[in-house]
């Protein structure tokens, strides 16, 4: 049985179909009490999101498992690491690991191990499918139903080669998507439908596109989040962090003139895992050998320490107790922190109190009222990279979006505008 | 479902170990080798946590656990239906188990089934960690997945608890050693009401009837003549001192059904004899009537096609001889699976000789091995035949020792038993060396002519074997090729040049030359000069006469000086075959070539004896 697909643009309601189609196949063939709907993503945010509402809908509450594609790896290649031993297979980084698992999965015993618990199998934002990832799932689709949702231009990794995904998606059952559910303002849907032809968004109900000057632009960001209604959002593309904070740190001042009197604004960065990781540990350093007391105190000199930092200090200690672990070797101690802060994120809402301030990588598969996409100068990657993350931004909205742009000249470059070559 | 394997690290006197099993297995051997360890060890992993202790410091091999000191207990499940993971989505799936498959001839696991490893398998796993902080033991039972890696007690370990649904499937009951029999049969215990419950549920009518008759009887206690004043203080005593009436009555138990059911005691009655309860009875009774009950109990689970395990220690100690026999055979058709230990060569000889499996135990590292490798058949040799079948019980009881004695022929085991006897029998209170051999050393009866295919077939099971050979040119070669080959043995001994068993005997004798003349060995025409009794001996008809043979030893038991020589031999043969210093000038050694053999030769000028 071939698997099945659905591919549309952001908010045509992939991953509503694929609930759907994942609960018509449930209602035609029973799954065992024991078996479980798996549904994998790539992110631990996402991976959150889509366990939320498997859990809203009746069908599938209780009945499935959401994971991320590489802790499903991790657990299958640790489970069969005989059989990866005797097959030669490595682990290493998180590509190593899915290749590794994919090969091991390309075995029917260790697919059928899988399929025994989880029958029906569902992969939400498909096109980050790199080769690796993708072994995984297409050793499994023989084995289980498997259900796919994707949309290639989304895929906001210039580094992934999306034709291998591209090539093994044309060969399921796949339904094309092309009605916007998501939003029915005309000025998100045309500018929507034109980046995705690489053509220039055009301003519209909905959607405005400008440049203010430096001491002005925070006044008309203030007013666009204060005199909305709804859930907010501020967004920025790669290269876009240090304007965003520094418009962060001024609308926390509160903003006032003759015409404007806005009060104090919280943006909140949701911070990124990497930035957390660094500066727990830079209170350790690299030839240093730690007891876990000394440890403790390192962390203890930590201004804002994140929330998993007392989990790192108390498995120390616990491996002391239980294992005889009396030093740490700053290495040691880096994949600790790397593996507390990966299962704090894991679990760890992102509800924040504030609005939040997201890169637009982190915003992937979001949705909010209104959003406001601070556009800097510099942002990397083709004209083509570029029309996809403005195109994600602006997609992420379902009533307004508020382009604001750093530079007049931007307006006259990639996304805003194509060249006609 | 069957236990197949069984790995030991860490646990008690076994640092580590690993043993295999039959369908149907005995584990025998010595005092201390470790028997009652591996039944412990199956009980940690496969039995409800009641079955064994709570587990302190001394359950740890060594007594002194650290932070990284474990119990680890490994058991290999096989014997799945259709031999498949597809029909047993309990055992494999992601969440459970991991498939493994088994190699029944080597014992060994691999990954993958291949042409060898032909049974599916799962390994499941106890791990027990004593905390220095609490001072207290954690354990798990989990799916084991590979020895790398593997620590459940580490942080953020990825192993799967084993759900106690799977324990329960594989139905392991244990009839321990210790065993309090009557227990086992009053209604309140686990093996009655869970015989009971499996039939169709408690009697719960009756139990409730029987309860309420209890509240309420027909004769109270309290009220008797006797009682009633005692009572009535009591009760004026409650009301003044709580201010409100509190009425004391008295009830045979607890008034619960609990109560009643804990309250049941079996009773057993012959013909034209009072009903007795069933501690009144034997031992013998009790034991055969419980076993019974749980044979019913597992000819039911068999009959509904659940799997039931029996693993019983020491059956001898409990059921009498004659039953043993009858009792195993029974066992051995109601179980999918039994285990058992066993000092007793009767019950030992219900097993073959590949389901016998010996354990030596040598300073922690614990060897398990059959005494055949496979089931004996029409071609085996006649060495085979003659250890495994024919002398299977003198075989079985020599293996049982610490140390193993394999001598040339028959006529040598049977003079070394004899000796046995004599220095038992002489054995001085005080003597520093006594009894070392009879306690330590088994002597085997070596098919004459076939020291060296003895050895090779013994080496597998036993791992301290020393060869007795004589002092002539056939004890020569025999010495050459017992050093020789892939695994030479490590201790040949070899009496004093020219000398066979005989002239051990006449050299015993000439201590005192006068017990020649002994009446009681006046019918047996013996020289009269003690010179020419060895020669006497050797010659076909004495050679064979077990009469005179032993009533030489009867002889030689009732002067002093010949018995002191006979123990002197024993002590010398004893230490060298338990890896002792012998007496200095006992015995001269030799190292072979091939740096594995030693080769002793007995001394018999030793001064002062």
């Amino acid at each position: 049985m071939p698997f099945r697909g659905f591919e549309g643009p952001a908010g045509s309601g992939k991953t509503h179909r694929l609930m759907e189609s994942v609960g018509e196949r449930l209602a035609q063939e029973a799954m065992l009490p024991h078996q479980k709907v798996l549904a994998l993503t790539f992110m631990h945010g996402s991976r959150r999101r889509l366990d939320e509402e498997l859990r809203l809908n009746p069908l599938l509450r209780g009945k499935s498992v959401a994971m991320t594609i590489d802790s499903f790896a991790l657990q299958v290649l640790t489970r069969w690491r005989s059989l990866a031993a005797a097959l030669g297979l490595e682990t290493g980084d998180f590509n190593a690991n899915c290749n590794s698992c994919g090969q091991l999965l390309e075995n029917p015993q260790v697919a059928r191990w899988v399929a025994r618990s989880y029958p029906v199998i569902l992969v939400d934002e498909a096109q980050e499918l790199a080769p690796p990832r993708l072994r995984i799932v297409s050793a499994l689709a023989p084995h289980a139903s498997v259900f796919v949702a994707a949309d290639e231009f989304q895929c906001l990794n210039e580094e992934i080669d999306t034709g291998p995904f591209m090539e093994w998606f044309q060969g399921g059952d796949t339904t094309q998507l092309n009605h916007i559910h998501r939003t029915a303002v005309a000025g998100l849907l045309n500018a929507g439908a034109n980046l995705r032809q690489l053509v220039a968004p055009a301003a519209g109900p909905g959607l405005t596109i400008n440049y203010y000057y430096k001491n002005y632009a925070p006044f008309r960001i203030g007013a666009a989040i204060h005199y909305a209604q709804g859930t907010r959002a501020v967004l920025f593309p790669p290269a876009g962090r240090d304007w965003a904070e520094a418009i962060a740190q001024r609308l926390s001042q509160g903003l006032h003139s003759a015409t404007y009197n806005i009060p104090p604004i919280r943006l909140i960065l949701e911070p990124h895992a990497s930035d957390e990781i660094a500066a727990v540990m830079a209170v350790v350093g690299d030839g240093d050998v730690l007891t876990p007391a000394q440890v403790a105190e390192r962390f203890a000199q930590l201004e804002n320490p994140p929330r998993w930092v007392s989990q790192v200090t108390a498995a120390a200690f616990q491996s002391m107790i239980r294992q005889g672990k009396t030093l740490w070797t700053a290495p040691e101690l880096g994949a600790l922190v790397d593996r507390k802060a990966a299962s704090f994120r894991a679990h760890a809402s992102d509800r924040v109190r504030g609005i939040p301030l997201l890169g637009i990588h982190q915003a992937k598969n979001r949705q909010f009222d209104h959003v406001v996409i601070l556009w800097p100068h510099g942002v990397p990657g083709s004209d083509e990279l570029r029309a996809r993350l403005l195109y994600n931004g602006i997609t992420r909205a379902r009533r307004t979006c508020k382009v604001f742009v750093r530079g007049q000249n931007l307006l006259q470059q990639a996304p805003f505008v194509f060249n006609a070559a | 479902m069957k236990i197949v394997r069984l790995d030991i690290d860490g646990f008690r006197g076994i640092q580590n170990g690993t043993v295999l099993f039959d369908d149907f297995t005995i584990l025998i051997g010595a005092n201390n080798s470790g028997k009652t360890t591996v039944v412990e060890a199956l009980a940690l992993l496969l039995g409800r946590e009641r079955l064994v202790r709570h587990l302190t410091e001394h359950d740890f091999f060594g007594s002194d656990p650290v932070a990284a000191t474990r119990i680890k207990i490994v058991a290999t499940i096989s014997g799945f239906a259709h031999n498949d993971p597809d029909h047993h989505h309990d055992w494999f799936r992601q969440g459970r188990g991991v498939e493994k498959w088994f190699d029944p001839v080597s014992g060994d696991l691999h990954p993958a089934a291949t042409a060898q490893a032909t049974e599916l398998a799962c390994q499941i796993a106890f791990c027990a960690h004593f905390d220095r902080t609490t001072l207290e033991t954690d354990t798990v039972r989990y799916f084991y997945d590979d020895a790398h890696d593997d620590d459940p007690f580490a942080d953020d370990s990825p192993v799967v608890p084993l759900p106690i649904s799977l324990i329960k499937e594989l139905g392991l009951f244990l009839v321990p050693a210790n065993r309090t029999w009557d227990r086992m049969m009053s209604f309140g215990s686990d093996l009655f009401r869970k015989t009971v419950a499996y039939v169709g549920g408690n009697p719960a009518e009756a139990v409730l009837a029987e309860r309420d008759r209890l509240r309420n009887p027909e004769q109270p206690l309290e009220e008797d003549e006797k009682l009633a004043a005692l009572v009535g203080e009591v009760n004026d005593d409650l009301e003044t001192l709580f201010g409100r009436q509190i009425d004391l009555s008295l009830r045979l138990t607890t008034t619960d059904s609990d109560g009643v059911l804990d309250a049941v005691m079996p009773h057993f009655q012959e013909a034209g004899r009072p009903p007795l309860p069933g501690r009144r009875h034997g031992n013998g009774i009790i034991s055969l009537q419980t076993l019974v009950l749980l044979m019913r109990f597992g000819s039911l689970r068999k009959a509904r096609g659940d799997n039931f395990i029996m693993l019983i220690e020491e059956p001898e100690l409990h059921v009498p001889p004659p039953q043993q026999r009858k009792l195993l055979h029974y066992l051995k058709k109601m179980a999918t699976q039994t285990i058992i230990t066993s000092h007793s060569p009767t019950v030992s000889s219900v097993a073959d000789p590949h389901q016998l499996v010996l354990m030596v135990n040598r300073a922690g590292a614990l060897s398990a091995n059959p005494l055949l490798k496979s089931p004996i058949d029409q071609n085996a040799t006649a060495v085979r035949r003659s250890l495994f079948l024919t002398e299977r019980a003198a075989t079985v009881s020599a293996v049982m020792h610490p140390a193993v004695l394999v001598p040339e022929g028959k006529f040598d085991a049977s003079w070394l038993r004899l000796f046995g006897r004599i220095a038992d029998l002489t054995e001085l209170p005080a003597d520093p060396q006594g009894a070392t051999f009879t306690h330590e050393v088994g002597v085997i009866p070596t098919k004459d002519a076939r020291i060296a295919e003895t050895y090779r077939d013994l080496a597998i099971v036993h791992p301290s074997i020393t060869c007795l050979v004589d002092g002539d040119g056939a004890g020569n070669d025999y010495k050459a090729a017992l050093s020789a080959g892939a695994s030479p043995c490590h201790r040949v001994i070899q009496w004093p040049n020219g000398w066979i068993i005989e002239d051990v005997v006449a050299w015993v004798c000439s201590a005192d030359a006068t017990m020649i003349a002994h009446a009681d060995l006046a019918a047996f025409g013996l020289p009269a000069n003690i010179g020419g009794l060895a020669d006497h001996l050797k010659a076909d008809g004495a050679k064979r006469d077990e009469i005179l043979h032993s009533t030489l030893a009867d002889v030689i038991v009732g002067k002093p000086a010949c018995s002191r020589r006979v123990r002197h031999v024993l002590s010398v043969l004893a230490a060298i075959a338990t890896g002792k210093q012998p007496l200095a000038n006992s015995a001269q050694t030799a190292a072979h070539a091939n740096g594995i053999t030693t080769h002793w030769t007995f001394n018999d000028a030793f001064p002062g004896i």
